[in-house]
């Protein structure tokens, strides 16, 4: 039995070491947390067409999602409901259905099972085909993108992000919309899910020194943070955290990131062109944040940057694994002649090849793995960076650190984590949405 | 596929030297050098794995390339500042890489001066104590012969075979 309420501190900012390494959370985490929230499925440039499919995960469970006719999209459990051999052994593609391969079961775009092999004559009227469809999940999207639910009473995906949509739509509506560039590279990291996700939720903090060589090497607007030669001034950044613990760090005006040379400079001018774009259609104040840098995630294991233009999501396989997938995301408005460069960076920076990349996992790897002796699993991790010095943000509704370097999204997410590990179901997390700042704000 | 025409023992053991020779200077961390004496400017470097897709299905839009290496010149040239930075604590204590290259075939170019290089490659990356990664995949290169006499890479193509990255990160000379 878990003590959920010894795992995360909030206001003292600190939570359990063994958040990284114990089995009987990682269960407990994959039925409240990965059983309850909205989690990543696929965006809308990766199947446009009617029968398009892609293959992912929902937590450790396997899914397909899939182009309807009528232009929505539903998603499946990936198994036969006769034997529960998988269905779909490809990764995407474009189909008019799908049979299974053990017996050949077929089941329509619309999961319902069509047709069963001599079914007249092996079952005669035994099978209730209209009850052994494939098992659908709940979808819903925000500006293209898919996420999918386990819970039905969970609340809708626009009420999950929230407040935190004010950021999400200075860069996937700002200038007319985001899009992936697929298919996602995939990698095992031998790492518990969360080191990864608290690292992009707001940890400006290590980028100076974890990638000092790569920052030094690459130059641009984050090369002046290598091996910690500066700390970024005051007015530089912020931290933001959010209501279900999705939050991102911010660099003003560092949206270029990585990007030296021509490339840098065709970036700069993208970003400089379209602030007063953003500043029209959405607000002067959301366009301030435009052509930033932004390390984020959205709870629980969606991350993304903005400027090294990464989207990832980092699946859970075991207390100690995760299969990572990342893409590289582009505005759909650039020119191809950018989204090539900003790809290529990408790849360059955090893809399977990626310099900063493999800084990382180095670091998330060890913070796991370290944890099977019992001594070093013992105690806590510190998150207290900035403590005491967040307030509510007028412009977007959130909690705000008023620094660019400062663990509050830290902090925030280990709430919305305890949060959900201790709720008994999403009635009773709505009943908390009046009081989710006071512990973060010590009040 | 268009018929290529093999080039001569002598031209096939000088590319095999080639080959060995540069993979030794990886191997010795002689990264500079490398870039220098082995690699033209015009250089494209690329590590393609492929998404899974059925046979048969030819009407689906989206890409199956997934690139792991998108490199050209520059781009390589600051991946070796990385490691020339003297601050690259991941591979402080050094890794050890040796390639096996395999199933060598060389034909002449589609330009005069140049091989099409084909081979086959494992690779076996140790770093840390305890982390031994074993990647497999093919090189598709080619080679050109510059006015100094000497052969340089102008193009490797890595085909990955394995769908997802098994060894942590593709991070390494392929």
């Amino acid at each position: 039995m878990v003590d959920v309420n010894s795992l995360v501190d909030v206001k003292n900012g600190t939570q359990a070491k063994r958040i990284f390494w114990d089995a009987d959370i990682y269960k407990l985490e994959l039925e409240q947390i990965f059983g309850r929230c909205w989690l990543f499925l696929t965006h809308d440039s990766i199947i446009p067409n009617v029968g398009d499919f892609t293959v992912t995960f929902m937590g450790e469970d396997e899914v397909v999602v899939v182009r309807q006719r009528d232009g929505s999209v539903k998603a499946f459990l990936n198994y036969c409901t006769h034997r529960g051999a998988r269905v779909v052994n490809a990764e995407a593609g474009n189909a008019r259905g799908f049979t299974c391969t053990y017996h050949g079961w077929a089941f329509g775009l619309d999961g319902a099972l069509e047709s069963v092999p001599f079914e007249k004559e092996v079952y005669g009227n035994v099978l209730k085909k209209d009850t052994l469809g494939m098992k659908e999940v709940r979808v819903e999207s925000y500006k293209g993108f898919w996420y999918g639910n386990f819970d039905q009473k969970a609340s809708s995906l626009a009420d999950y992000l929230g407040d935190y949509r004010w950021f999400l739509d200075i860069w996937m509506e700002g200038t007319g919309g985001a899009e992936l560039i697929g298919p996602p590279a995939r990698s095992i990291l031998k790492c518990n899910w969360k080191t990864p996700v608290e690292n992009f939720v707001g940890d400006a903090y290590h980028v100076g020194w974890t990638h000092a060589a790569s920052l030094k090497a690459l130059g641009g607007p984050l090369g002046v943070l290598a091996g910690n030669q500066n700390l970024p001034p005051e007015g530089a950044g912020v931290q933001i955290t959010s209501r279900h613990g999705h939050g991102v760090g911010i660099l003003f005006n560092a949206g270029p990131a990585l990007m030296a040379g021509e490339e840098g400079a065709m970036a700069a001018k993208w970003y400089a062109e379209n602030q007063p774009k953003v500043a029209k259609h959405l607000s002067e104040a959301q366009a301030k944040y435009y052509g930033s840098h932004f390390n984020a995630s959205i709870f629980p294991n969606n991350s993304y940057l903005w400027g090294t233009n990464t989207f990832k999501v980092w699946h859970p396989r075991g207390p100690n694994q995760i299969e990572v997938f990342t893409w590289a995301i582009v505005e759909k408005n650039m020119p191809q002649e950018l989204k090539d460069a900003v790809r290529r960076s990408m790849l360059r920076t955090f893809g399977t090849a990626g310099m900063l990349e493999s800084d990382d996992s180095d670091n998330m790897e060890s913070m796991t793995n370290l944890n099977r002796g019992p001594h070093i699993a013992a105690g806590v991790l510190n998150s207290q960076m900035g403590l005491g010095n967040e307030h509510e943000d007028p412009e977007s509704g959130n909690i705000i650190g008023p620094s660019a370097i400062g663990e509050t999204s830290y902090r925030g997410f280990y709430r919305a984590y305890q949060e959900f590990l201790m709720a008994k179901d999403w009635d009773e997390l709505r009943a908390n949405d009046g009081k989710w700042k006071n512990e973060l704000l010590n009040r | 596929m268009e018929e290529l025409n093999p080039v001569s023992h002598e031209i096939y053991i000088e590319v095999q030297q080639a080959l060995f020779k540069e993979t030794r200077m990886l191997r010795e961390e002689r990264w500079r050098e490398w870039l220098e004496t082995m690699v033209e400017k015009d250089i494209v470097y690329l590590a393609i794995v492929s998404q899974l897709r059925y046979r048969k299905d030819n009407r689906y839009t989206g890409a199956k390339d997934v690139p792991s290496l998108d490199e050209n010149w520059a781009g390589l040239d600051r991946r070796v500042a990385q490691m020339e930075s003297g601050l690259q604590w991941t591979t402080d204590p050094a890794e050890r890489i040796r390639h096996f290259i395999t199933n060598l075939e060389v034909f002449e170019g589609k330009n005069p001066n140049e091989y099409i290089v084909y081979s086959n490659c494992q690779t076996v990356r140790n770093r840390r104590v305890y982390e031994e990664m074993t990647y497999c995949y093919g090189r598709n290169d080619v080679w050109r012969r510059c006015a100094d006499g000497k052969l340089r890479l102008c193009r490797r193509e890595v085909d990955v075979d394995e769908r997802f990255v098994s060894g942590k990160n593709h991070n390494f000379p392929m």
